[in-house]
Formats: C-alpha cells, sequence, structure tokens
C-alpha cells in the first residue's frame, strides 16, 4: 500500500474548504450541488478558527479529546496546530510543505523523506479547499441534502481499495456562510471515529504571514 | 559545522548505546539477609504494575534506530488477574493505526494495523511490551535477592512465546528512585528494561521508559494522561470482539 494513503487518511480532516461553528450547521440550503460548494469555497480568502477533535473507539469509554488550531490563506497557505496532549504543526506555505513536533522542550522538524508522503495530500488539501471535491483523485464526492438534525454535507468515498481499508469515508457537514465546513466526520469503520468541530471562526481576516513559518527555533530532524 | 553533525551522530551512537546495554546478562542475586525481609520484598513487588483491570490513554514517543521518533497516543485496557489486554496506537490526528487483542492463555489477534505497522512480527511484540508494563506477574518468584548494587530483586518466570525461558527481573525500588523491570531471554541476555516513575494508588505510574535492546532497538518513553477502573467482564476482551469493517453510508 502506497505510504501516500496512510498520510492521506491521517490528514483527510485538513482537506477542508472552512470551518464553521456548529451553530452555523443549523441552515446550509446553500450547498445545493457540488458547483455551488466549489463555488463558495472559492470565495473565501482566509479562515482561522480553534477546533476540538475528539476520538471514539470500542477501547475508549469517554472519546478522547485534543484541541488545536487552524489557519487557511488562500490560496494556498494553512497551519494545522494540535495543542494538546500532543503537539505538532504542519505547515504549507507556497507550495512547501513542513512538519514539526514539540519534543524535549523544542520544536523539531520532520525529515524530508517522511513528509514525501504527504505531497499527494497537499494536492488533495488544494482541491478540496477550494471546494474542488470532484477532482480529488482519492475519493469519490457525493453531496447529500439536510435529512433530519443532520445538515448538507460531502461525504467522501476512498476510490481505491487501499485507503479503503483505512478510512470507511469522510463527511464534511456545512455551515450556514456558504463555503464553510462545521464538522469533519473520519469514520474508520462502526466501531471508530474521528470528530473535529471548529470554534471562534474569523472570516476572510488578514492573517500574520508568521502563522504558516516554522514554530519557534525549530531544529533538524 | 558542528552543530549540522550533531544530529547525524545521533542515531548511531543511541542504536549502540542500545546494542551496548544488550549485551548485559542476568545478574547474580545475591542472598537476603534474613527471611522477614523477603516476605516483605514480594509483596513490594507484587506492588509494581496494575492489580486491576483498567483502561489507561498515554502519550507515546518512540525512538527507533537511526534516531527517527515518532508521537502518538496509546490506548489500553488490561486485566491483570487473567493476563488479558487490548491496546491501539492513535496518531496525533485521531487514526487508528494498530489495535490488537491478547486474550486467555496470550493468543494474540490483531484487530487492525495500517502500513508500516502490519508486519507479522510488530503486532505480537507490540503487545508483548505493553503486557510487560501493564501485567507484571504476580505469580510465585524463582527467588529473591539484592544486586551488586544494593537494589532488592524479585526473579520471576517469563511465561511468553517470545522469550522462552526467560525471566523477569523486579526491583521495586530502583536505584533511580522508581521501580524497574529487566527482563531477560532464555539466554540470559537482557532484551527489556522498564523504568517506572510516579507510582498512582491503581498500581500505574505516572511515567515510563522502556527500551528494547539489541538489533533494531528502541525506547518508547509514556506519559499517563488519564485512567478509570474496568469491568473485567467487558466484552473487549473477547476474541470475537469489534468487527472493523462493514459499515453503510448512512
Amino acid at each position: 500500500m502506497p505510504r501516500c494513503l496512510l498520510a492521506l487518511a491521517a490528514l483527510g480532516a485538513l482537506l477542508v474548504a472552512a470551518p464553521a461553528s456548529p451553530r452555523a450547521a443549523e441552515g446550509a440550503g446553500w450547498a445545493t450541488s457540488l458547483d455551488e460548494v466549489r463555488r463558495a469555497g472559492a470565495a473565501l480568502r482566509s479562515v482561522q478558527a480553534r477546533f476540538v477533535q475528539t476520538k471514539a473507539m470500542r477501547l475508549l469509554r469517554r472519546p478522547l479529546r485534543s484541541e488545536g488550531e487552524f489557519a487557511f490563506q488562500a490560496p494556498g497557505s494553512v497551519r494545522w496546530e494540535y495543542t494538546r496532549p500532543l503537539r505538532s504543526v504542519l505547515l504549507v506555505d507556497r507550495g512547501r510543505l513542513q512538519r514539526f513536533a514539540f519534543r524535549d522542550g523544542a520544536w523539531r522538524a520532520d525529515a524530508a523523506e517522511r513528509l514525501e508522503a504527504m505531497r499527494v495530500v497537499v494536492e488533495e488539501m488544494q482541491a478540496w479547499m477550494t471546494g474542488r471535491f470532484a477532482d480529488s483523485r482519492a475519493f469519490a464526492p457525493a453531496l447529500l441534502p439536510p435529512r433530519g438534525e443532520l445538515p448538507a454535507r460531502v461525504v467522501l468515498t476512498p476510490r481505491e481499495p487501499g485507503l479503503q481499508k483505512i478510512l470507511a469515508r469522510v463527511e464534511l457537514h456545512f455551515g450556514a456562510r456558504p463555503g464553510l465546513i462545521a464538522r469533519i466526520l473520519l469514520v474508520e469503520g462502526p466501531e471508530a471515529s474521528t470528530t473535529i468541530e471548529f470554534q471562534d471562526i474569523r472570516l476572510d481576516e488578514p492573517v500574520a504571514p508568521a502563522r504558516f513559518r516554522a514554530p519557534g527555533e525549530a531544529t533538524a530532524p | 559545522m558542528s552543530r549540522a553533525r550533531t544530529p547525524r551522530l545521533a542515531g548511531p551512537l543511541a542504536a549502540a548505546a542500545l546494542l551496548a546495554a544488550g549485551c548485559a546478562h542476568l545478574p547474580v542475586l545475591l542472598e537476603l539477609p534474613e527471611a522477614p525481609t523477603a516476605a516483605g520484598l514480594q509483596v513490594r513487588c507484587h506492588a509494581v504494575g496494575p492489580t486491576r483491570a483498567l483502561r489507561a490513554v498515554h502519550t507515546l514517543e518512540a525512538r527507533l534506530p537511526l534516531g527517527q521518533t515518532s508521537a502518538m497516543l496509546g490506548v489500553s485496557a488490561a486485566d491483570p488477574l487473567r493476563g488479558r489486554l487490548r491496546a491501539a496506537l492513535v496518531s496525533a490526528e485521531g487514526l487508528t493505526l494498530f489495535e490488537g487483542l491478547r486474550g486467555d492463555g496470550g493468543r494474540i489477534r490483531v484487530l487492525r494495523a495500517l502500513p508500516p505497522l502490519d508486519g507479522p512480527d510488530f503486532g505480537p511484540a507490540l503487545l508483548d511490551d505493553v503486557a510487560l508494563v501493564l501485567l507484571a506477574p504476580r505469580g510465585p518468584t524463582l527467588r529473591m535477592g539484592r544486586l551488586e548494587t544494593g537494589e532488592a530483586v524479585c526473579r520471576a518466570p517469563v511465561r511468553s512465546a517470545r522469550w522462552p525461558g526467560g525471566v523477569l527481573d523486579v526491583l521495586p525500588e530502583a536505584a533511580d528512585g522508581g521501580a524497574a523491570l529487566r527482563l531477560y531471554d532464555g539466554d540470559e541476555r537482557l532484551v527489556r528494561e522498564v523504568h517506572l516513575a510516579g507510582r498512582l494508588p491503581s498500581g500505574l505510574y505516572q511515567r515510563m521508559r522502556l527500551e528494547a535492546f539489541g538489533p533494531g532497538g528502541y525506547r518508547l518513553d509514556l506519559t499517563l494522561l488519564e485512567h478509570e477502573p474496568l469491568d473485567p467482564t467487558d466484552p473487549l476482551f473477547e476474541e470475537d470482539a469489534a468487527p472493523e469493517r462493514g459499515e453503510e453510508m448512512p
């Protein structure tokens, strides 16, 4: 199985148009077609938000909670940072991909060869961030209308058997504002899933360039 | 220039250190002074590690050969009385990288394993390591004594297909102030060493460091995030538990 598939699955949550608060999910009537989603995603210039990630699995009685911060600046700069319990930062800026982990009191960069598998992920990110789900090489998209308490959402199903062994599907739940995503759901199987909820959203505000630079004085791997 | 060289040397040096430590052999135990001391020592040895079923979540940092490091979360459920456990490795992004079960009689079932953790040896080796830190032996000891350094030791047989004829030294008061476990294979070579620090009433430790010696040696540093008691009759230990695939799209 290509390593890029694993990297793709691990980072599937990063590949969003832009996050919105759960409250915003109350109405997502704008998401009437994948074309409309693409148009709305392309209109967003920047997003900054916090996120709470909860992992549910049979082994856990209560979901495992992680927290972090997200920043996106069009056309393709991303910061995806976990602040607890593990600390790590993924950066994409001007086509350059970097990942850092906080170990032994300092930020340390991942080796370049370990990032190579994520290059494919970045391509997916750029397609999804602009709502171009139909361009995805790894996932087949389907737009589902609101149903009960579920808002309109795109369900991404892995095309390749290798990726299907890792993820059953990814769901992107839309918020009220066109282009916004309120929640991401990664389903591994019937007893394991990860949910990411976005909070404290700031849209189309300037993002400090430093947000897309290496944290602290990162050292070589 | 010297700054650039340091990281390149760190990996080989660490690997060499692990190899060198792996040359250690089963030490001779000196006699304990008197019988009451031995009885008390056995109680203290049995207090190393949890005594009841529990769930635990740890951060886990792995240092692999040639200096590679990786951080993830370790989720485990252990039933020390029956020697059963179930353990998973979860990435920071929330993806389950590995999940396996060690059921009754030590039977191992891998429930999920993603590359590169899907090799035939990885699951048994990982579950053996988790068993070492969470399922300390409760049975009779082969003998008790003390090392030349003065540390008291309970020496117990290891019942593992991976280490036939192996023995485990339990040091409830190691020289570093915590407890220690040292696993020797059937040829009396040191193959695993665990340092335990910050004992909680549950028998779990707040910090654990496991070192695996020999070729391909590695080091795991675990920090306890949360834990809770578990009903040992929970079916999660059953071998037919947890279908992993087959969910339909809503």
